[in-house]
């Protein structure tokens, strides 16, 4: 297992934000964390990426628990790409990129074969090669986000975080970008993603984690766990689920309305909420 | 194949066996431009005064030929100003860059840390506890305390360094009343004293002031351009910073002592001359890329405008000086303008 997760209980303010959550994911697979505002999932990943320390439990990368490695062993593990990030002003493409490689450079590396060897690859598989010399902050978002990713990728780590990369985008960007992250699985890369928009997760997720209330109420294959009932517990609405014509992964349909429906009651509701701290 | 873009268009790269330099030509360039403004507004300050010297008789004069008036003037008189105006510049200069990449605010400055004002209580009550006046340790002192304890008070660095700088401008100000009140209750001999220090001015500081200003500088400086890789990182949030493998809290609190020893050896020389800490890495920013962080031209260009300010200083007025933090005031409020107006 590429990303193992033992039992993590991770406080946040005073607030217990993750209770007790285990979770794996292979090497090569995409998974996604999906769940109501608040329910934990940015926490979650924050504590994986080694930003924010468990009270107990463990995070292993590779076997190796992550927070017994130094800043820089971490950051050969693993990359992440913050919400919404921000550039340092007037940066071009390039630059931005190089910053990948900083976990591998020194004083005495600043520059080497192998750096220029990867931003460049880096560069073509995003394909913003094209942009290379222009400032980031005069590209249009998806552009932007897609030299985010050229810089992740620089970085050369094994397990990749991403927190919300398509929330700012139209839908044609957004399929580019997850297309560029499905795309970075196949070469062996493990990305584990937080996404807010369900239907998109449960079309590119080879795992998909739902997480309420600080613990995984769901975990598995988008086509085994997505369901009617899922939906309603995580968000409260009703929705049906469909299959896609081209790939039998579900679709979520949700309601115009919240109408009445067998599934939304008020001895559900009571369920839910017992599980609230 | 694709043609990949050339990736170090501006720089040249120089590999040996595992080890690699990167060399930027924009860099390089500017850095010898800047250096260049900075002979010549030296030896024009060597030459402009009260008295005007030739140029032909003010080069010799420092390597001790001439007529003794001369002498008298260059090696007495207008060097050590010089000497002084170059640290003063240079530490306010570099430490003026440190706090605005990491703040990621270019209107941060050491003012906002303290620095002034605690160097100008720790001489006011060294003149009133102990009737001594302007130490050079004294204004370090002061600034050094005003600095740990806005630390204290703010606990960390906090997101984004706002704690910091809205703890600093706070005590800033309730720093600003005790000088008020003590500087009420002095003898009007010591307060015009006092009131002629912190205006900020080079009259008559000595190499007694400036070499040990000088000695800091020079383990300062080169400590604070060997963080400028990872000083870089902190324009990133926090979080992306972190998990390219910076170590954030750490290197924040490298940087702030450094800010703090910086622009504490700029209050020792001259006292609290303002302007130049906020101007200088706004100018510097200019002539560099901006995947670098330029504190070594920031240095240059705040000596290159001390320099200046003081030599208008002097010629400007024939029967009184104006001292060097009067010209940088005037000059401060339209440069304020005209940074805020051009960021549309």
């Amino acid at each position: 297992m590429r990303l193992m997760v033992k039992n993590i209980q991770v406080s946040y303010e005073q607030h217990l934000a993750v209770d007790g959550v285990s979770l794996s994911v292979a090497a090569g697979q995409l998974a996604v964390i999906v769940g109501p505002n608040g329910c934990g999932k940015s926490t979650l990943l924050r504590s994986i990426a080694r930003l924010q320390k468990p009270q107990s439990g463990q995070v292993l990368v590779d076997g190796h628990n992550v927070w017994q490695l130094s800043p820089r062993k971490a950051a050969h593990a693993i990359a992440l790409l913050p919400q919404s990030p921000i550039a340092p002003e007037g940066i071009s493409v390039t630059d931005l990129v190089r910053y990948g490689r900083h976990p591998h450079q020194g004083l005495l590396r600043q520059w080497s074969a192998r750096d220029e060897e990867v931003v460049n690859a880096a560069l073509l598989s995003t394909n913003t090669h094209d942009l290379a010399q222009r400032p980031l902050e005069r590209l249009s978002g998806g552009q932007r986000q897609r030299c985010w990713l050229a810089m992740i990728l620089a970085q050369e780590a094994p397990l990749v975080l991403l927190d919300e990369p398509i929330s700012m985008l139209d839908l044609g960007h957004q399929v580019e970008v997850l297309s560029l992250v499905k795309a970075l699985t196949q070469t062996g890369v493990t990305v584990v993603m937080v996404l807010h928009d369900l239907i998109a997760a449960a079309r590119y997720a080879d795992v998909l984690i739902a997480m309420k209330n600080g613990k995984i109420i769901a975990n598995g294959p988008p086509r085994e766990i997505v369901s009617t009932e899922l939906v309603h517990t995580l968000y409260g609405v009703h929705a049906d689920i469909l299959q896609a014509p081209s790939d039998g992964s579900p679709v979520i349909v949700p309601a115009v309305r919240p109408s009445p429906s067998p599934h939304v009651n008020a001895s559900k509701k009571n369920v839910s909420k017992q599980g609230t701290h | 194949m694709i043609n990949t873009p050339p990736i170090n268009h501006d720089s040249t790269v120089m590999r040996y066996q595992g080890f690699s330099l990167l060399l930027s030509h924009s860099a390089l360039f500017s850095t010898i431009v800047i250096s260049l403004i900075l002979l010549i507004s030296v030896i024009a300050s060597l030459a402009l005064g009260s008295t005007f010297i030739p140029l032909n008789a003010a080069l010799p004069a420092i390597f001790g030929q001439g007529s003794h008036s001369t002498l008298l003037l260059v090696q007495e008189i207008r060097l050590p100003r010089i000497f002084a105006g170059l640290i003063t510049g240079a530490a306010l200069g570099s430490a003026g860059c440190l706090i605005q990449t990491m703040a990621r605010n270019r209107l941060a400055s050491p003012d906002l840390l303290g620095i002034n004002n605690g160097a100008t209580l720790a001489i006011i009550l060294g003149l009133i506890i102990g009737n001594i006046l302007g130490s050079w340790w004294l204004a370090l002192i002061g600034a050094a305390t005003c600095a740990l304890l806005i630390f204290m008070l703010a606990g960390r660095w906090g997101r984004q360094g706002y704690r910091v700088l809205v703890i600093g401008l706070a005590i800033a100000v309730m720093l600003r009343s005790v000088i008020e009140l003590l500087m009420s209750t002095v003898s009007l001999q010591h307060a015009s004293t006092l009131y002629t220090w912190s205006l900020g001015s080079l009259v008559g500081r000595g190499y007694s002031a400036s070499l040990p200003a000088a000695f800091g500088l020079t383990l300062l400086l080169p400590a604070a351009l060997l963080l400028s890789r990872r000083l870089a990182l902190l324009r990133f949030e926090e979080d992306l910073a972190a998990s390219l493998g910076l170590n954030v809290s750490k290197t924040q609190f490298f940087i702030m002592l450094l800010t703090i020893g910086l622009a504490g050896l700029g209050v020792t020389i001259g006292g609290p001359i303002g302007f130049i800490a906020l101007a200088a890495p706004i100018i510097a920013s200019r002539f560099a890329n901006p995947a670098h962080i330029p504190i070594f031209r920031s240095a240059l260009i705040g000596a290159i405008v001390i320099i200046c300010a003081d030599t208008l200083g002097r010629i400007t007025n024939s029967h009184a000086e104006v001292p060097v933090g009067v010209i940088t005031s005037i000059l401060g409020g339209p440069f304020l303008l005209w940074v805020l107006l051009s960021k549309q």
